[in-house]
């Protein structure tokens, strides 16, 4: 679904990224793990369009999105949910939500200028809203409340959300365990294998690397930019030097 | 002061505090969406002043139509001033922008200046010059149609970002425009939609000011400095924190003429407008910094 060919992103003269290849197919849970400043970010913020790629290029299935900006993608099928969540803090939950399925209305030129009651009683819409509140049903109480006065777990829930309000095929998500405690981080996890389950595909940046590879098909490591180890989540957890440096196991 | 003159004077002080908030609306806008100020706001109200001078005298067209038509014009040269100044711009910083805006001041200004000469208009009033007493004040009707049509403006604006889709892009732009992005919004085209909005406010605010105080092509920057107050007080914040702030500048700065100052005329009062500025920026500027290290 999802091809990387030697992409490289400079910022100014510090290399971010240098000429990363991975693929990620229809279905897989695919996770890339590395220390803090290895280029996972980069590497998503690439992917999604935030960042130009200075070289080499990005697929979608039979389509190059390398050059397309994040509005552009998002349209396309790839939901990201990045690192720190990003909500919009001063607005409402239910319009949290409603910005979600922005991408999904821009495809409709005139419903962008539309009255908001009436986009949001459309069907795909309508249908996503359904899909949100049925994994997170604690946003169904939250709607009027301001989206910045939700606790760490639910602001990441309505990442989440907001993200699947544009009918995504592929989800982009950074650290989605970041700062939540161990059982959200459990629930958080959960919902991901259930959301590939019901067909979506997952790209999954995780300081975690233990709780990630048990959930992943397949995983990347990064070191300084560049993908150092790749393998099966099994064989990565099996694997001596990923053991030592990202599971915290010294090796026997 | 007597309390009739009280009266007269606020009645003065909201009338020009609302046209300060007009003008002040567009600042707020544009800042908030795109960080950059747009210093050839104040142009936008010229431009809907003259514009609607020469429309009807010289065009003949009738005014209502003519109105609608030289906020339109205005809009779309917001819009232009955008497309061609700004985006073209594009790896430029935020001061760089500031400063091209500026330059596009000066540039519709002189363009005006040419284009009009430098004689003062005044278009016809909207409804007559009758004017109407009310607790011992004479209030003009243009006065009436310029806070009525603030009143309108404000309202139709919080409408607009509240309850359209558009609207509310506008707003997540302004809270994050890379968040922005990653939704599906494309911060360039609502980057384009704030000028062109602050544009057509800003010609609004000309439109319905321009039968009050005779206008020329050099009457842009004034008014658009006062705008900025206004939109200082506000804190750049919200449309409402602006227009309180617009109303608040114009009552003081109308009492503080009222006043029997002795050697110091009413002349001064641009002098009083810049020294509440003064004022709010020494305020406010502990307070900002400290915004910028919590966040």
């Amino acid at each position: 679904m999802l091809r990387v060919e030697n992409a490289s992103v400079a910022y100014g003269r510090i290399m971010g990224l240098r000429e990363v290849s991975l693929v990620v197919n229809d279905g897989e849970i695919v996770t890339i793990i590395g220390a803090n400043g290895a280029g996972k970010t980069s590497l998503l913020n690439a992917i999604s369009g935030v960042v130009p790629l200075k070289s080499g290029s990005i697929w979608l299935d039979d389509r190059q999105i390398s050059g397309l900006p994040s509005h552009k993608t998002v349209g396309l099928g790839l939901g990201y949910i990045p690192e720190g969540r990003q909500i919009f803090g001063t607005m409402s939950v239910s319009d949290n939500l409603t910005m979600g399925a922005y991408s999904e209305c821009a495809r409709n030129r005139l419903s962008t200028v539309g009255y908001i009651g009436w986009f949001l009683r459309r069907s795909t819409v309508q249908s996503n809203l359904e899909t949100v509140f049925g994994l997170f049903p604690i946003l169904r109480e939250r709607l009027n409340q301001r989206a910045g006065s939700l606790s760490g777990g639910e602001q990441q829930m309505l990442a989440i959300g907001r993200a699947l309000m544009s009918s995504p095929r592929m989800l982009l998500l950074d650290e989605p365990s970041l700062g939540l405690a161990p059982t959200l981080v459990k629930e958080i996890l959960k919902l991901i294998v259930r959301l590939r389950d019901e067909g979506l595909t997952i790209l999954l940046v995780e300081q975690d690397a233990t709780a990630a590879l048990k959930i992943a098909d397949r995983g990347y490591v990064m070191e300084r930019g560049r993908i150092s180890i790749e393998g099966t989540a099994k064989e990565l957890l099996g694997d001596d030097r990923v053991r030592q440096a990202y599971l915290g196991k010294s090796v026997a | 002061m007597s309390a009739d003159q009280f009266v007269q004077y606020l009645v003065s002080g909201l009338t020009m505090g609302s046209i300060y908030a007009l003008i002040g609306l567009g600042f707020t806008i544009i800042y908030a969406v795109t960080r950059i100020i747009n210093f050839a706001q104040g142009e936008f109200v010229m431009l809907g002043g003259m514009l609607s001078f020469y429309l009807i005298s010289a065009a003949g067209i009738p005014l209502a139509p003519a109105l609608i038509l030289s906020v339109l014009i205005a809009a779309a040269i917001g819009a232009i001033m955008y497309i061609f100044a700004i985006r073209t711009a594009r790896r430029a910083s935020v001061v760089s922008l500031i400063i091209i805006t500026i330059g596009a001041a000066i540039f519709i200004r002189g363009i005006a200046g040419v284009g009009w000469g430098v004689e003062h208009v005044r278009p016809p009033y909207f409804t007559g010059s009758e004017s109407i007493s009310l607790l011992g004040a004479y209030i003009h009707p243009q006065a009436l149609w310029i806070i009525g049509t603030t009143l309108v403006v404000v309202v139709l604006l919080h409408l607009f970002l509240s309850y359209t889709m558009v609207g509310k892009a506008l707003k997540a732009c302004a809270i994050s425009p890379v968040a922005a992005g990653m939704v599906g919004i494309n911060p360039r085209a609502m980057a384009l939609i704030a000028f062109a909005l602050a544009a057509a406010i800003g010609g609004i605010g000309g439109v319905v000011m321009a039968p009050s105080i005779s206008m020329d092509f050099n009457d842009g920057f004034k008014l658009g400095l006062m705008g900025f107050v206004a939109a200082s007080i506000g804190g750049f914040k919200s449309p409402i924190a602006t227009v309180i702030g617009g109303l608040t500048l114009g009552i003081v700065v109308s009492l503080a003429v009222g006043v029997d100052w002795g050697p110091f005329t009413s002349a001064y009062k641009d002098a009083i407008a810049m020294m509440v500025l003064l004022l709010i920026l020494i305020i406010r500027s502990g307070r900002l910094s400290a915004e910028e290290r919590e966040s």
